[in-house]
């Protein structure tokens, strides 16, 4: 009997709280549908992670090594990157780069919405997280879970269960953070400029090469990017090259559906109590908030200085969606933008940010991956 | 927390911040040339008829 209940004595304090972080996750996924395709595995995987000597996980028992479920996942799909790679493949064909192709000078939004995540790399610095695990946690600001993953995991950071916390909850969080930190940096006449759509026909030859040659540039220019701007290219020639309509839909949806529930199972591998449970934690989460603030500031006030020298004013609003969350960001935009106004639609423009925000993301992922690995 | 504070490091972070700005707008703004060019090397046919 004494045998049968010995584990009960193995529950600490750490594991319940684990258990009630991992009930929150369910409960925001199921109940505040915040992100619910990882909260949920994330929220279910840090309750199967966090059971006293649990066999989901790696467990050393009388002297044995017996390997769990979890971090054979682990090593197979996050350790080697395969698994945000495979899901960067899935969200590139769903991306239309149509908004964007027609209007291209929304991919300069995207970059100077890339600010939050040095910003906080420095901030992080500061607070005496070291060059690798700073720039780990900076890349919460790429508002993009994949980069997220493969950022952290190249750096080997200890941090990563929380990052991929912090870096999916603020995703899904961006219709609360963004707009009064968009109202704080605007007024309101900047907020009701109108910017009249312009519908511009994009050839398919050109929705074609675009992925290809972005690929090219980018892995000429930011070579440690070019896995994921690649996978994130390929997904989205398979969508435009219209000859492979089977393998665009299975991208989209059953190998990015697949990918998801897998990866979001598990990253909790990497939320054990006795990694998860720590002040750093808390001032992780934070920083994720600053990093967004940051990248919000960082892109609406790029359009107010456009805004000096430019004839055709654009309303600041645009650049807050040049971060990555897509398509909350620009929906959060356009939204804001009717309620100042209803007859001011900002979508297309938004949406061009937006996903110049994707790409800008990836391309910042990779030079802090290069500038940060000279300075270790 | 604060005792872990690395002044080295932190006196490298705003070459990282500032090359880091700079390198993300240099590709991107290589994009945005190459999708100019794209457009009007490669215009739609629809439009012209």
């Amino acid at each position: 009997m004494a045998d049968i209940f010995s584990n009960v004595l193995e529950i600490r304090w750490e594991m319940v709280l684990m258990w009630v972080i991992g009930a929150l996750l369910i409960w925001l996924a199921i109940s505040k549908d915040m992100e619910p395709t990882l909260l949920l595995p994330m929220g279910f995987g840090a309750i199967l992670a966090n059971l006293p000597t649990s066999g989901a996980i790696t467990q050393i028992i009388n002297g044995n090594t017996e390997e769990g479920v979890l971090d054979v996942l682990f090593n197979a799909g996050i350790a080697n990157e395969l698994f945000p790679l495979l899901l960067f493949i899935g969200i590139g064909a769903m991306i239309d780069f149509g908004p964007l192709l027609s209007n291209p000078k929304m991919l300069l939004f995207g970059a100077a919405a890339q600010f939050g995540i040095f910003f906080t790399f420095a901030l992080a610095v500061l607070l005496g997280f070291d060059l690798k695990d700073a720039a780990s946690i900076g890349i919460i600001g790429a508002a993009d879970g994949p980069t997220s993953i493969f950022v952290a995991n190249y750096f080997n950071s200890n941090y990563i269960g929380a990052i991929i916390v912090a870096a999916y909850s603020y995703m899904a969080l961006v219709p609360i953070i963004q707009p009064p930190v968009i109202r704080l940096f605007t007024t309101k006449k900047e907020r009701l400029i109108k910017m009249p759509y312009e519908q511009k026909n994009v050839s398919t030859t050109v929705r074609i090469l675009f992925p290809i040659i972005t690929t090219a540039i980018v892995g000429i220019l930011s070579p440690r990017s070019v896995a994921l701007v690649g996978f994130l290219m390929f997904g989205n020639l398979l969508r435009e090259c219209k000859v492979l309509r089977l393998l665009s839909e299975s991208a989209q949806k059953e190998l990015a559906n697949l990918v998801t529930i897998l990866l979001g199972i598990t990253i909790a591998s990497k939320m054990r109590y006795d990694l998860f449970v720590r002040v750093d934690t808390l001032i992780i989460i934070l920083l994720g908030l600053v990093a967004f603030t940051f990248d919000t500031i960082g892109g609406v006030l790029f359009a107010k200085l456009i805004n000096l020298f430019a004839k055709k004013k654009i309303n600041p609003m645009v650049g807050a969606a040049g971060i990555s969350a897509f398509p909350m960001s620009s929906r959060v935009v356009h939204k804001m933008g009717l309620k100042e106004d209803p007859t001011n639609f900002l979508l297309m423009h938004a949406a061009g940010a937006n996903v110049a925000g994707q790409i800008a993301s990836v391309v910042a992922g990779g030079v802090m991956i290069s500038l940060v690995e000279k300075l270790i | 927390m604060f005792n872990r504070f690395d002044l080295d490091n932190f006196l490298q972070t705003p070459r990282v911040v500032l090359l880091g700005m700079l390198g993300v707008f240099v590709a991107l703004l290589v994009i945005y040339v190459s999708i100019l060019l794209l457009n009007r090397v490669f215009r739609d046919k629809k439009k012209k008829d």
